[in-house]
């Protein structure tokens, strides 16, 4: 999806941006400028989740290999969980924290995003699928397309809430949602 | 007799002062646009200004000012170095290049705005030494280090600096084995610079690296 290679900031090659800092202040910093570059670096490449267990010594931008500097695992948790519970842009898909979704948009951006496409192509008051939302050629340019299966549920939860859509679930798993 | 000779020659002395002062301000009149556009041209006029005692920063009201502009300019500089001092306080604790401070402001000021210098910083720095900031600027070797944090760098740490200047970081054995120091002075000296946020560890290197953040870039 990403054509342009993603630039990262210069402190991403600054060899002790891989340690935790053992001071309060600058662990706060450094903490606070991963959370930026995980947002930034997952909304370029479109990533949704993150597997603390893969991405240690392999993934950027968690690996730096010019450099030889990989942030250990402990540390890749404390910055999912830092993005989960203080920053409010994930959310760890088991107790385990293992796997993280990253949201680099909200679920409420989503919502409206998807809301919006719905009412410009005249979907309201008619019944579609989650598959041919995120799936179908239609939406094939929108930004949502390819959205993984539980962000998508997020999304329709808000437009639930708001009295915008309904769900009605089927038995092959493929839900139908109507919008109003 | 000398009494006579002495008051003869101030007078003159005095008449050939005003006109050199009369024809600074000629020539600041006449080469506005280069002293405004031109940070090289600019710290040239500054430093003649200086030369003969005067201080066109001195004040925001008067003739320097209202001609130029400069106290607006200088202070309006003076505003973003602190707002870039103060954002990146906690990653560098206080302490940036000068080289890395120019270019943050440059990203701040957009790529419309007037060229700066470092000196044009120097200056500013300069001019809001009245109100206390306790901003300065200190030397490490060869660089020119901005310092945002009111804060005394003694003898070690400027010498641990002046040593990190070459590669960036310095650790317990090289300021043993470059400057002849105790274990436990050396370690006593990293310590504190990282409680004061100046360096950042690195423990992936062995043995531990400590790196100066405001060396970053």
């Amino acid at each position: 999806m990403a054509t342009s290679a993603f630039e990262c900031p210069a402190i991403h090659s600054f060899p002790p941006f891989f340690t935790q800092q053992p001071t309060a202040d600058t662990w706060n910093k450094q903490r606070q400028l991963w959370c930026e570059l995980v947002l930034a670096h997952s909304q370029h490449h479109r990533v949704f989740i993150i597997d603390a267990d893969e991405v240690v010594g392999k993934a950027a931008p968690f690996h730096n290999p010019a450099i030889r500097r990989s942030l250990p695992r402990e540390t890749v948790v404390l910055v999912l969980e830092h993005l989960v519970s203080a920053l409010k842009c994930g959310e760890w898909e088991n107790k385990d924290r293992t796997r993280c979704w990253v949201f680099w948009r909200k679920p409420d951006e989503w919502a409206s995003l998807i809301y919006k496409w719905i009412f410009d192509t005249g979907r309201t008051n008619t019944v579609c699928t989650t598959f041919e939302i995120i799936h179908g050629d239609e939406s094939a340019d929108e930004s949502f397309h390819e959205l993984p299966e539980p962000l998508l549920m997020r999304a329709l939860d808000v437009l639930v809430k708001q009295g915008k859509a309904q769900i009605f679930n089927s038995s092959d798993g493929n839900a139908g949602v109507k919008f109003i | 007799m000398g009494e006579a000779l002495a008051t003869q020659q101030l007078d003159q002395m005095k008449t050939l002062l005003d006109t050199f002062k009369s024809n600074l301000e000629d020539f600041a009149v006449k080469h506005k646009k280069e002293i405004k556009r031109d940070p090289v041209f600019r710290m040239h006029f500054q430093r003649m200004c200086n030369n003969v005692g005067i201080d066109p920063l001195a004040s925001n009201k008067g003739f320097w000012s209202d001609i130029l502009g400069f106290g607006d300019f200088y202070y309006e500089l003076a505003v973003q170095i602190a707002e870039v001092c103060i954002a990146t306080r906690e990653r560098n604790g206080g302490l940036i290049d000068l080289g890395e401070l120019k270019r943050e402001v440059e990203r701040m000021r957009g790529r419309g705005a007037q060229a700066i210098s470092e000196d044009d910083i120097v200056q500013s720095i300069k001019a809001m030494h009245p109100l206390g900031s306790g901003f300065a600027v200190v030397m490490i070797g060869n660089r020119r280090m901005v310092q945002s944090v009111p804060r005394e760098l003694n003898v070690d740490t400027t010498k641990a600096l002046e040593l990190a200047e070459e590669s960036g970081f310095i650790s317990v054995q090289m300021l043993r084995g470059r400057l002849g120091w105790e274990e436990e002075r050396a370690t006593k000296l990293l310590q504190s610079m990282l409680k004061d946020g100046i360096c950042w560890i690195d423990t992936q290197d062995h043995p531990p690296t400590y790196w100066i953040a405001g060396l970053l870039a």
